[in-house]
């Protein structure tokens, strides 16, 4: 590597300028300088071949690029990220609303007599208006009743599971799950998805999905999957294909659908995620699902389906999904 | 012809194709501003492969190039209410991802001499996706094999710029982007810019000629 050394061997006042020169940003009059000294200067003329043979090693240096794999992991962990960030930002916005930081720093003395007035009205009327409806009023309202089985609708409030755990099923028995929940006191539950209140505490997870992490969503679903013609979880599994935040949650919430028995319900959520899921893979895969309920004769040319199914081989944006469109509409309607 | 255009390869041919992507990408931008999550993620999608491979050449892991992907993009987010259209929505990510690269290099600088080497060799442990990376040189050894001793001199070298200097011949000879652009981008001149690269350029010279 002795030939990039000869490049400081430039006279001094165009070392620089050669440097700039074999980077292509010399421009103008000085470029022309430089020209001309080369003309006549051998040491000058040196010292940019070395620099240029410099710039070749550098350039032919194996660049790390990134696979895809590491790509759509970075994609995936953003996206988490930004939901979290939403989710918070709504609270956020709604104090900020409250209390603009501009007019509190603008008027100390009013601010503090307000936050004051605020704080004592808070401790006043709180309890009070709490008490004659029997319940606290904190956190989001809370769908309990068929989906909170035996547990204490306070305690599910700020439950956080922090883990669901299963066994694989071993022929025809269901799989042994574990369910670990950090509420004040931490609770585990246990069983079968066919107890319920394991079954209870998944759909919980599904209903309230805001609150929980994507691979706990992840998990309820494939879990209540074997209860999949259970009204309550077509209920809970709908619900998760139309509104979950994460694609994978929704993909995998579709599939477990289709593992139902095919109602109009359910056909509906697949037209809808078909119609509205931003998502190609999420559309894609609703597009599988009616085309598996159509093999098992439970879509019988449903006209709106056919209508839906043509609109999107149509105008969907993703050709891939174009024709699949229109290979799901010679199975929906084979005579047509 | 290929022509290297702000980092991207462009076609000189596809100059219209530019001006209506430019156009579509102030929708986009705009419509993020207004809180349409799906028009950030596409704007997210056109610039982070580029964002990652700065990071991870800078930093030469992907475990700190997947933080630093994070935070750039979670910055970007944040701050989407400010970008004011005074530059391409290019070059204000890229401002970003230099800023955070930046700050991370400089911290590392810093805890250098603290931090005792990952295995003796001084090499960290590679994750999966350096795996990854490492199985698709493998699949051209003779390249890979040619290149690896002058390959690991040149980052020898690389490792003894100042993160400034690492910055700017990044930029200047891996991204290819104009010095003007640099000092856009860093928030400085491009005579500050200038320098940078000179003396960047000097200590390249002098740790590659001193090996042998």
């Amino acid at each position: 590597m002795e030939e990039f050394k000869n490049s400081s061997g430039a006279c001094p006042e165009y070392e620089s300028q050669i440097i700039f020169y074999a980077a292509e940003e010399l421009e103008g009059a000085e470029r022309d300088a430089l020209e001309e000294h080369l003309d006549v200067c051998s040491r000058c003329v040196a010292a940019l071949d070395a620099e240029r043979k410099l710039l070749d090693a550098v350039s032919a240096n194996e660049r790390l690029e990134p696979t895809a794999a590491l790509l759509s992991n970075c994609r995936n962990r953003l996206e988490d990220s930004l939901d979290e960030m939403d989710h918070r930002s709504i609270w956020v916005r709604w104090t900020e609303s409250l209390f603009p930081a501009h007019w509190l720093a603008m008027h100390p003395a009013a601010s503090a007599a307000m936050l004051l007035l605020i704080g004592f009205s808070v401790g006043m009327l709180g309890p009070w208006h709490a008490r004659p409806q029997g319940t606290p009023s904190r956190g989001p309202a809370v769908n309990e009743g068929s989906v909170l089985g035996g547990f204490n609708p306070q305690e599910m409030q700020s439950a956080n599971v922090s883990g669901i755990n299963w066994t694989p099923s071993q022929g025809s028995q269901p799989p042994q799950i574990q369910v670990q929940m950090n509420t004040e006191r931490p609770i585990v539950v246990q069983g079968t998805v066919d107890d319920n209140n394991v079954k209870n505490v998944l759909l919980y997870v599904l209903h309230n999905n805001e609150r929980f992490c994507p691979d706990v969503r992840m998990s309820a679903v494939e879990l209540l999957k074997a209860r999949a013609n259970d009204p309550d979880v077509q209920k809970a599994l709908s619900r998760s294909v139309l509104s979950d935040r994460n694609a994978a949650v929704r993909l995998k919430a579709l599939d477990a659908l289709t593992a139902a028995n095919a109602d109009a319900a359910n056909v509906q959520t697949m037209l809808a995620a078909l119609t509205k899921d931003q998502n190609i893979g999420v559309r894609v895969e609703a597009i599988n699902s009616l085309r598996t309920v159509s093999e098992r004769g439970g879509l019988g040319g449903d006209p709106q389906a056919v209508k839906i199914l043509q609109q999107t081989m149509r105008s969907d944006p993703n050709v891939y999904i174009r024709l699949q469109s229109a290979a799901a509409l010679q199975e929906v309607q084979p005579n047509q | 012809m290929n022509v290297n255009i702000m980092g991207m390869s462009a076609t000189l041919g596809g100059a219209a194709t530019r001006a209506v992507q430019k156009g579509d990408e102030q929708v986009l931008v705009r419509q993020a501003q207004a809180g349409n999550r799906p028009a950030f993620e596409e704007l997210v999608r056109r610039y982070d492969r580029d964002v990652l491979r700065l990071a991870m050449n800078l930093v030469r892991g992907s475990e700190d190039a997947r933080d630093l992907y994070q935070e750039v993009f979670l910055k970007a987010y944040k701050n989407l209410s400010r970008f004011r259209f005074e530059c391409s929505f290019y070059t204000w990510i890229y401002r970003i991802a230099t800023n955070v690269c930046l700050d991370h290099l400089r911290r590392k600088s810093t805890r250098k001499e603290e931090q005792a080497p990952a295995n003796p060799d001084g090499e960290a442990t590679p994750d999966f996706f350096d795996q990854q990376t490492e199985q698709r040189a493998a699949a051209n050894p003779e390249r890979h094999f040619l290149g690896r001793e002058l390959g690991m001199h040149i980052n020898a070298a690389l490792d003894g710029l100042s993160p400034r200097e690492r910055m700017v011949f990044e930029l200047k000879h891996y991204e290819g982007l104009r010095l003007r652009v640099i000092g856009e981008m860093l928030g400085t001149s491009e005579e500050t810019v200038k320098n940078s690269l000179f003396r960047a350029t000097r200590k390249m010279r002098a740790s590659l000629g001193g090996m042998r």
